[in-house]
């Protein structure tokens, strides 16, 4: 029984980032969710939630090359481990038996 | 593409908003993004104003959003803000390299001479054994003085008392021996302590090989020795085989039960004399003779109290079980030997006291002169730091004055003034830290360097390294000269407003005078240096210079251990006969003398001289020192005879006993009357009176400089058991020294060779603390000089700089470049008087410390106070040089340009 439930935008990061494999940057991520749910994140909440789901292991992040076009900072890559697929997997879990049967998922998008 | 390299400047000032943590993965995000939106054919205001309302979204995101579980280091924490202020100070001080080097140098060298001096002090008054559990071995002794080296109770007491402690408390006895060691490593002669059955157990030392089983389960003292570590590293290359095997002491075979732990050298003065060797009481009777006999060398007893007993409980069963240490019965034995009666108010007391051990590891009498001395060797090496701490300062004040625009904005910016002062002690820190580093380094170098010299007072090399007393010094006087140098910066940030630290033209005056009161206390502590260097350096001048009374400069000499050899009395006197026959056969040798010490001898025994014929059965009696002395000694050492006659052929073994007195003595004990005729008896000695057959002049006794009560007895009369063979010649005596040496070696290859040099070689051991000092304070003094000449070089230099424009006005207004001249050279006269007066002053009246060790000339010598002053005149002039020349040379137009 995990002690924390993921926050809603904590889910969201995680699957986007599922969703490219496992393994990408800041900008890719919020790429991914703009692309699948219309979300625009801005990248100041994106990376205190990095740092967050970092902290309890959830994944790994090291820091790439600076490169001009990002002005000379460097890419931050994020990694999902283990303990991050399980997490993802029981939040979905539990938000799908709690939907089941309520909700039908319709094409209408929502923007936050 | 020109904006690829590094964010637009809007974007790097609008991003200030966002948490520094984010900041730059926000600004790479939107950077990147943008880059994407333009190629996709946005326009440039378009993605402006886009990236700016991410800018604004993040800054709140960033700010709001927590991350619990992280320990948000948003904001640099206090640990963050140290490493960020180290990191910073490293940059600026790597950033200027040559400047650093010399702060640090400077630093070094002052941490270094005084951790050095102290090191010295320490390693000669201080370092104790280890023995563990130290704070509860205590000395026990008779209760009317101090616990006193090896001196403390006869044997026959330490056996009753031992017997009378037993169940209460452990007693063990140890007693001093010298003497000759062969079979590991070539024989030598070295120092040994004898012990008791209980003495390992006592200091509860562990074996660093082998076992401490010196005697049998009976408590019967076995034929068996331990060696010291040093001994078994140096003679026997640690090699763990010598447990077992024999080695000849005092040409009596021992066998090696064990090995001692290191850094052990005993008890008995440990710092200066360490112990190589431990033999149980009653080893034989070649090594320890005269156990048994009513003149028993005296023993020191230590003992360790039980954990927790408290030593005036522990004194008060011992006493009621009938502990006892009758006071000084030797000297009733002596006043017994010559039917005298002294009275003795502690006679027969049964009383005992109890110290701890480490406070009387050093006897009191050396103890205080070492303490008197160290400390003033210590207090001037400190000057020699706080020369470097106040140049370091002037260098770093004015280093301040050009920071004035950084520190200004910085607390425009938001800094505290607390952390403007933490940064400008960072940097400081950083320095004496490397300082402190090369400090102990050099001081490991200078105190190896003394301790090479053979400290005159140590029959011991000095351990060198330093222990925890020398790095918590050098410690502590790096962390205040840290705090010292900081000061006067810090000062000048804090008490100013940040506006007025902003430079505003010529206006902006530098702080001259607090520079200049650095200076002036350099040139203080300087002057105080100089004179004591003075005042030594003369002493040893005049030590080399002054005559003892006797002119020893023609003979060479060789002296023996008897006893340590292992000859008793008449093996002994045959050796000595047949050795003279020998040494007189050496080719240029006029006369062959014997003598059991010099009159300037460490060696020379200390007697009471009584006299006879006082008024009404009266005996006067004074303190003097004795030597035996063959026939010839006199007339070789040119010692004039003023009455009577001197040693003659009839003097020998059971004739008469006669002694020569020198005319203190004459003068002292029959006040004018003719002393020959009179008759002497030698406390100390057994043998009764003997007569006064003549009376020579005065020589210096025992202490250069310094006549003395002294008596001469003849050597045939009075065995001694080490004696100086010397030989007179009309050669230089140096080239005699070896053949002598070769003559006893042919004569008797076994018999320890103690020393082996000229005779006036072995007197001049008798100032060389003088000449030691003389040649430390040079140094000293030279070392101060150096570094404070180079601060008033660097002030004049500096303010020469600063008052370009002043000294262009000046010339423009037709003042002359000798006037300009000499405005530099007032401003050195001016900080040079300021500091040579106190300093001057000072040393007035810091001379009463030296007093005691000065030679020949009093501590007020006018040469020294005269000569120190001018010198630093001197180099006054020549530090002002080159910054006058340099102010002559203003050109006023070149000057008054950027006005």
């Amino acid at each position: 029984m995990p002690r924390y439930n993921l926050g809603e935008l904590e889910q969201v990061v995680l699957l986007a980032l599922l969703r490219l494999g496992g393994e990408a940057y800041g900008a890719a991520i919020r790429a991914e969710i703009k692309a699948r749910t219309g979300r625009s994140v801005t990248p100041g909440a994106i990376y205190p939630t990095l740092d967050r789901l970092e902290g309890r292991g959830l994944l790994h992040s090291r820091m790439g090359e600076p490169t001009p076009e990002r002005g000379g900072r460097a890419r931050r890559h994020v990694k999902i481990t283990a303990a991050g697929l399980r997490e993802v997997r029981e939040a979905w879990r539990r938000t799908s038996a709690l939907a089941a049967g309520v909700l039908a998922l319709g094409p209408e998008r929502r923007d936050v | 593409m020109s904006d690829a390299g590094r964010p637009p400047r809007w974007l790097r000032i609008a991003a200030r908003l966002v948490a520094p943590r984010h900041r730059d993965d926000v600004v790479g995000d939107l950077m990147e993004e943008r880059h994407a939106l333009r190629r996709a054919g946005r326009s440039r205001p378009w993605t402006m104003a886009w990236a700016l309302g991410h800018v604004l979204r993040s800054a709140i995101a960033s700010r709001t959003i927590r991350s619990p579980l992280v320990p948000a280091p948003a904001a640099p924490g206090r640990h963050g803000r140290w490493r960020l202020d180290l990191g910073y100070a490293t940059r600026r001080l790597l950033r200027r390299p040559a400047a650093s080097l010399l702060a640090v140098a400077t630093l070094t060298v002052g941490i270094g001479v005084s951790a050095g001096v102290f090191g010295i002090v320490n390693g000669l008054l201080f370092k104790t054994p280890p023995i563990p559990d130290m704070d509860r071995v205590v000395t026990i002794h008779p209760a009317n003085r101090p616990a006193d080296y090896f001196n403390d109770a006869e044997y026959t007491e330490f056996e009753q008392l031992r017997d009378a402690a037993r169940g209460m408390l452990s007693v063990a006895a140890v007693g001093v021996w010298g003497g000759a060691l062969s079979g590991a490593g070539e024989t030598r002669y070295l120092g040994g302590e004898l012990v008791s059955a209980d003495y390992f157990r006592t200091l509860a030392l562990a074996p660093a090989a082998g076992t401490f089983r010196l005697f049998d389960e009976r408590g019967a003292p076995l034929r068996a020795a331990v060696l010291s570590y040093a001994l078994w590293q140096s003679s026997c290359q640690a090699d763990p085989a010598i447990v077992g095997r024999t080695i000849k002491v005092s040409g009596e075979p021992l066998t090696v039960v064990g090995v001692a732990p290191p850094g052990f050298g005993g008890i008995l003065m440990p710092t200066i004399r360490r112990a190589d060797l431990w033999m149980p009481f009653d080893v034989s009777p070649k090594i320890d003779p005269w156990r048994h006999a009513p003149s028993a060398p005296r023993v020191r007893l230590v003992a360790r109290l039980p954990a927790g007993a408290s030593r005036d409980a522990v004194r008060a069963d011992i006493a009621a079980a009938g502990g006892r240490i009758p006071v000084d019965p030797l000297r009733r034995a002596r006043a017994a030997s010559t039917g005298e009666s002294i009275s003795d108010p502690f006679t027969g007391a049964a009383i005992l006291a109890i110290s701890p051990l480490w406070a009387s590891l050093i006897p009191p009498d050396l103890l205080d002169v070492g303490l008197t001395a160290g400390s003033a060797f210590t207090a001037l090496s400190m000057l020699v730091l706080l020369i470097a701490c106040s140049n370091l300062a002037n260098v770093l004040l004015a280093d301040a004055v050009g920071r004035d625009r950084e520190f200004a904005i910085r607390l425009a910016a938001g800094a505290t003034r607390g952390h403007l002062v933490r940064l400008i002690l960072i940097e400081t820190m950083c320095v004496s830290g490397v300082a402190l580093a090369g400090g102990l380094a050099l001081a490991t170098v200078i105190a190896r360097a003394l301790a090479a010299t053979a400290l005159p007072v140590t029959y011991q090399k000095l351990d060198p390294s330093p222990d925890w007393r020398v790095i918590g010094y050098g410690a502590i006087a790096a962390a205040i000269a840290a705090v010292a140098v900081a000061a006067g910066p810090a000062f000048r940030v804090t008490r100013r407003a940040p506006l007025s630290l902003l430079p505003s033209g010529p206006g902006d005056a530098p702080p001259r005078r607090l520079r200049s009161l650095l200076v002036a206390a350099q040139m203080a502590a300087c002057t105080v240096l100089l004179v004591a260097a003075g005042l030594y350096a003369r002493s040893a001048v005049e030590s080399l210079r002054h005559s003892p009374g006797f002119d020893a400069s023609h003979l060479a000499m060789a002296r023996v251990d008897l006893g340590a050899s292992g000859l008793d009395d008449r093996a002994g006197r045959d050796f000595l006969a047949r050795a003279a026959d020998a040494a007189a056969r050496i080719p240029g040798v006029r006369r062959v003398v014997l003598a059991d010490a010099f009159p300037l001898d460490s060696a020379l025994q200390k007697a009471s001289l009584v006299g006879d014929g006082g008024s009404r059965g009266h005996r006067p009696q004074i303190s003097g020192q004795f030597a035996r002395v063959s026939r010839g000694l006199l007339e070789s050492l040119r010692i004039p005879l003023v009455a009577g006659r001197t040693f003659d052929g009839g003097d020998l073994d059971g004739a008469p006993r006669v002694a020569i007195v020198n005319e203190k003595t004459a003068a002292a004990l029959w006040h004018g009357d003719e002393a020959v005729g009179h008759h002497l008896a030698l406390l100390g000695e057994a043998t009764g009176w003997r007569e006064v057959v003549g009376v020579v002049r005065d020589t210096d006794v025992g202490v250069a400089g310094q006549s003395a009560p002294m008596a001469f007895v003849p050597i045939d009369q009075e065995p001694a058991t080490r004696v100086s063979l010397a030989v007179e010649t009309d050669r230089r005596p140096d080239d005699l020294v070896a053949p002598l040496r070769r003559t006893l070696r042919d004569v008797n290859p076994d018999v320890v060779i103690t020393a082996s040099e000229t005779v006036t070689a072995g007197q001049g051991a008798a100032t060389l603390p003088i000449r030691l000092a003389a040649k430390v304070l040079v140094a000293l003094g030279a070392l101060a000089l150096a570094i404070a000449a180079l601060g008033l070089y660097g002030v004049l230099a500096y303010t020469v700089r600063q008052r370009t424009r002043e000294i262009g006005i000046r010339m423009a207004l037709g003042a002359s470049s000798r006037s300009v001249q000499h405005l530099v050279l007032r401003q050195s006269a001016a900080m040079l008087l300021g500091g040579v007066l106190p300093g001057l002053a000072f040393s007035f009246i810091g001379v009463g410390w030296l007093r005691a060790w000065l030679f020949g000339i009093g501590p007020y010598d006018p040469v020294a106070f005269i000569t120190v002053p001018g010198l630093l005149a001197g180099v006054g002039v020549l530090a002002a040089l080159r910054p006058a020349r340099r102010a002559a040379r203003v050109d006023p137009s070149i000057a008054l340009r950027d006005l």
